[in-house]
């Protein structure tokens, strides 16, 4: 095997390569700016999210790893979008770079548009591309106007703080005139607002009291305290019961109808988007292969490996003893072949997918699939 | 056929150390940490520190042969002094002069030369050369120590980890008495004791060494039992039981490369310490004792002298910034090693 | 909880004897005629050792019986001794062990816990900018200097700085804590005191930062890397409110962990610092006593510190439990 490791010189060289990018992505986010340098306009006004040829890397010793390479969608006002693929085809780091969360200076946003549309305080909307902010101006999007609800509710809050403290918190920072009983009185308000059930013990309670199902509760209150636009929920159940999985849900769906807002769902888990999502983006590898609504990609879905993935999914009624499974793995994601990344698991691949990587093609309004087999001739 | 790409897919997640695709080249463990070391540039320094310290005190007296350690310079000179008083006997002044003459035997606290690099201390020994000498003990007497504390704690640590029970019990509790034992007010005690029995000046240093190995084993003890006691938890340990493997195997086999790491970063650090110890020691004049060189004796002469602590210099810093650089450098050594080996290091 | 603290005390207790055995052990090592070399050292020296005081000794040690039972005799009337707090008789000053130690604890005490005040003042500040500067040369600096500091022998950098500060340059006073030739009251007494301490609290905290510095770091960062400080830059919070507030705390935790079981080695003393700049401290007094063959006092001052640490050990296990509400205690 001592052959397929680097070299020194080679090491070397991505070392002086990595330092040179990363320096400058870093001056580039602490940088001191005007609003206007930022400003742009959405592509259709009914879009609140417009992630546009989106390039995440992180610069690691042993070489660039793309782990969003060129991903493309849109977020409609008041709608649902899942994001699907399996562990590591970046569909966190898609949601982290809308946050601006990437750990630096190692994950940079390399490229590409996030425009949002926020909306001030006093109602005007103006158009911003997050991926373009500067650090020290990202506060008027983040936490604000998106707000994000993590994997991992055992340990996102933090121990040494009561969960009053930490949903108090929110309200202070969008709105400092507040007083203690007014941030409280919102706190309560907003954990009886997720189902539960005694708001005030809860308030003065520590995170470490609470079980899973009751912090992930506290957690997406923590989100609805600031009224954002979008949320982003990155896996909200996967570390939860199946019976806490569905009121968590359950709890989701809800609200989006009450706070008048979107949702950025992401999930490896294809039940979970069906129940929840209007439109469905399937990213495999860094890239979007497949996106659509959500009938289309179930009832109609094109791209083999969206294909795969469906066939993958457990269920009661089918009759084969054995669960399929996509053979093979995600190519690394250091060095990524010029051409599809599916092709070597790929069934259905023919001459042509050894060429150049397929474009988007569309096959509907809403329909598009990254697939060689859909190219008109 | 679905069964068989399952154990290759199972195969291929065990070892996802290895790049599963042949176009894909990764970085050799070892060359990992190996750049991880030498990226660090306080890691370089400690190396080129310790190992200019090792030249200088093993082959510097091979190659500086001028003097030995313990050849006094004999070239003193002589001191004139002369006084006159004058008398006046009858208006006439007479003018009585004496001279006195003093040999000195040493050439003592002689300024740097030349002929003395450093100059002499107040002995009339060759400060230069007595650097070197020192350096010898002080190097000689960690490495010994370290390596027979880190001999004692992998077999008391292991023994408690591996065994359990009563054992590890009796063990551990001995480590408690240990860490509770004061440092160098009992090795004030050893050192009366030593003095009690007329050991030879040469040895003592090495036996009260022997006697902080025997405080100090308990923090390695506990590395790698506790290194043990988690891999025993691991689920594969649990799994490799459950199928009727010989869980000792395994972990001896685990145990190594997983406290391997831990290990050497300690040693390193400890280096540190002990010649800070060694220093100590001697300083109190409870370790190497004159005429024999170590760094902490060369510093004692300023604790009752204070006219070498005021006016020669040379006589004691340098030895004191030797302290300092083997020290120093141990730290940087072992700082830059532990960041080299942690799976966690993020850059 | 209450459980816990007893099953602790009881192990505590355990510890203490194991360390007095190897102590008395020590004792027993030292010829008889090598001890009354000692006390005709001390007789000719000025200071007079009655008979009485060194009988009192023989007796409490059990001196001179090297029979089996002998020394286990002579082990439990010392440890029956040791219950009642009475640690001897010191030759050199003729009055009981424990009272000499209370008598210069005190300074001892004065200088340490000043000292580890500033050490956390400092440390903690430097901790945290080199974490959130990681790999940074704020942090590299920040790094080379507290090495440094820790890779300095005591006794060297103290004789330095007295070197420099007191005797070249006269700002400071070499040694001692009171100046002989003055007779300070009231508030020039305490600037007296202050300018005597100086040195020494500097030496001991230059020399100290660096533990607790590294600490403060390697938690920050850890801190700084976890789940719940992206909770706060998720939520919008400044960089600088994450960091002095959410990560700042939780930082701490081991920090006042670690102060709690440093709090009784502020008794103990330190020697070389105080031996360097001549302060009536207690590890000073330790010092000399050994040079002097004071054995009570020396025996009486190890078990002392034995004690210091087994407190401090169990401290620091007891306030985990206390400042972290998510450890519970068996």
């Amino acid at each position: 095997m001592s052959n397929n490791y680097l070299s020194g010189k080679e090491i070397r060289a991505i070392a002086k390569e990595n330092k040179k990018v990363m320096k400058r992505l870093e001056a580039q986010k602490y940088r001191k700016c005007d609003e206007s340098e930022y400003i742009t306009e959405m592509k259709e006004s009914s879009n609140i999210l417009e992630i546009d040829e989106l390039h995440t890397y992180f610069f690691t010793e042993q070489g660039v790893v793309k782990a969003v390479n060129g991903v493309s969608f849109d977020v409609p006002q008041n709608k649902t979008v899942g994001v699907v693929g399996e562990s590591g085809c970046g569909k966190s780091v898609t949601s982290m770079s809308v946050m601006r969360l990437l750990q630096g200076p190692t994950g940079q946003i390399y490229s590409g548009e996030i425009r949002f549309k926020s909306k001030d305080k006093d109602g005007t909307e103006k158009v911003f591309d997050i991926a373009k902010m500067p650090m020290a101006d990202i506060h008027k999007i983040r936490g604000n106007q998106i707000a994000m609800i993590f994997q991992e509710p055992m340990t996102s809050l933090n121990p040494v703080f009561t969960i009053g403290q930490q949903l108090d918190e929110v309200t202070f920072i969008h709105n400092p005139e507040a007083s203690k009983e007014d941030a409280k009185a919102k706190s309560i308000e907003m954990l009886n607002l997720v189902g539960i059930a005694m708001p005030e013990r809860v308030y003065n309670a520590f995170p470490h009291e609470l079980s899973g199902g009751m912090r992930q509760r506290v957690m997406i209150s923590m989100a609805l305290a600031s009224n954002p636009r979008l949320i982003i929920a990155d896996e909200p159940t996967t570390a939860l019961d199946v019976t806490i999985q569905a009121q968590i849900l359950d709890l989701l769906r809800d609200l989006k109808t009450k706070i008048d807002g979107s949702i950025m769902l992401i999930t490896h888990d294809l039940g979970i988007i069906a129940e929840m999502a209007d439109y469905v983006i399937v990213m495999y590898a860094g890239r979007v292969i497949e996106k659509g609504t959500v009938d289309e990609i179930f009832h109609n879905p094109l791209h083999p490996y969206t294909i795969g993935l469906q066939k993958s999914k457990p269920t009661l009624n089918s009759d084969s003893e054995t669960l399929f499974n996509i053979p093979g793995n995600v190519p690394n994601p250091i060095n990524m072949p010029a051409y599809c990344y599916f092709k070597e698991r790929c069934s259905k691949c023919t001459k042509k997918c050894s060429g150049e990587y397929p474009e988007m093609i569309q096959v509907s309004p809403t329909h598009f699939v990254a697939c060689h087999l859909y190219d008109e001739e | 056929m679905s069964e068989n790409i399952n154990n290759e897919a199972l195969d291929e997640a065990l070892q996802n150390e290895v790049p599963h695709d042949k176009t894909v080249r990764l970085m050799s463990p070892t060359r990992m940490v190996v750049r991880r070391f030498f990226r660090s540039k306080l890691s370089v320094v400690g190396l080129v520190m310790v190992i200019g310290l090792f030249i200088f005190s093993f082959l510097g007296p091979v190659f500086y042969t001028q003097w030995g350690e313990i050849e006094l310079d004999e070239s003193g000179k002589t001191e004139y002094s002369v006084s006159s008083t004058t008398y006046e006997v009858n208006g006439q002044e007479y003018t009585v002069r004496q001279t006195t003459e003093k040999y000195l035997k040493d050439n003592f606290l002689a300024p740097p030369s030349a002929e003395h690099i450093l100059g002499t201390d107040n002995e009339g020994y060759d400060v230069f050369v007595r650097l070197m000498y020192g350096g010898r003990i002080s190097l000689i007497v960690s490495f010994i120590a370290v390596f027979l504390i880190t001999i004692l704690g992998v077999i008391l640590g292991g023994i408690a980890g591996y065994f359990g029970g009563a054992i590890d019990n009796a063990i551990m509790r001995l480590c408690d008495v240990l860490i509770c034992l004061p440092g160098i007010p009992i090795l004030l005690i050893i050192s009366t004791i030593l003095d009690a029995s007329g050991i030879d000046a040469k040895y003592r240093i090495y036996l009260l060494m022997i006697y902080l190995t025997f405080i100090s084993w308990p923090g390695t003890a506990r590395l790698v039992r506790g290194q043990i006691l988690s891999l025993r938890e691991q689920e594969y340990m649990v799994a490799a039981e459950a199928m009727g493997f010989s869980t000792s195997r395994k972990i001896f086999k685990h145990l190594v490369p997983n406290v391997m790491p831990q290990l050497i970063v300690q040693m390193s650090l400890s280096l540190g310490s002990m010649i800070l110890y060694e220093a100590t020691l001697s300083y109190l004049n409870l370790g190497v004792k004159a005429p024999y060189a170590a760094w902490g004796t060369m510093i004692n002469i300023i604790s009752t002298n204070q006219d070498v602590l005021q006016n020669h210099l040379n006589v004691w810093v340098p030895a004191g910034i030797c302290i300092v650089i083997a020290v120093l450098g141990f730290n940087f050594i072992g700082d830059g090693l532990r960041d080299a080996l942690d799976p966690k290091a993020r850059r | 909880m209450f459980k816990y603290i007893l099953k602790r005390l009881v192990m505590s207790v355990f510890i203490l004897l194991g360390v007095s055995m190897i102590i008395y052990f020590l004792i027993r090592l030292m010829p008889v005629d090598f001890i009354q070399d000692k006390i005709n050292a001390i007789n000719q020296g000025g200071a007079t050792v009655s008979e009485e005081t060194v009988n009192a000794m023989y007796e409490m040690y059990g001196l001179g019986d090297n029979s089996f039972l002998g020394i286990l005799k002579g082990y439990f009337s010392w440890l029956s001794a040791l219950a009642r707090f009475d640690l001897g008789t010191s030759f050199v000053y003729g009055i009981p062990v424990a009272d000499v130690i209370f008598e210069h604890m005190g300074v001892s005490f004065a200088i340490a816990l000043i000292a580890t005040i500033f050490e956390f003042l400092i440390a903690i500040p430097l901790g945290i900018t080199a974490a959130t500067h990681q790999y940074s040369f704020r942090d590299y600096l920040v790094t080379v200097l507290v090495m440094i500091g820790i890779s300095l022998p005591s006794f060297f950098f103290g004789q330095m700085l007295k070197d420099i500060f007191a005797l070249k340059l006269g700002w400071f006073p070499a040694s001692g804590l009171v100046d002989a030739t003055a007779s300070y009251t009231g508030l020039s007494l305490l600037g007296d005191y202050i300018r005597h301490m100086f040195l020494p609290i500097l030496t001991i905290v230059i020399l100290s930062i660096g533990p607790r510095m590294r600490m403060t770091r390697t938690n920050m960062l850890e801190v700084m890397n976890s789940d719940y400080i992206r909770t706060a830059r998720a939520k919008g919070l400044k960089e600088s409110v994450v960091i002095n507030k959410h990560a700042f705390r939780n930082t701490l935790i081991p920090l006042v962990t670690s102060l709690a079981g440093l709090l009784p080695s502020l008794f103990s003393g330190a020697i070389i610092t105080e031996q360097v700049f001549d302060l009536p401290g207690i590890g000073n007094i330790a010092l000399d006593a050994m040079n002097r063959g004071d054995i009570p006092f020396i025996m009486g001052y190890n078990m002392f510190l034995a004690l210091l640490s087994v407190i401090g050990v169990l401290l620091a296990d007891l306030m985990y439990g206390i400042v972290d509400p998510r450890v519970k205690l068996e």
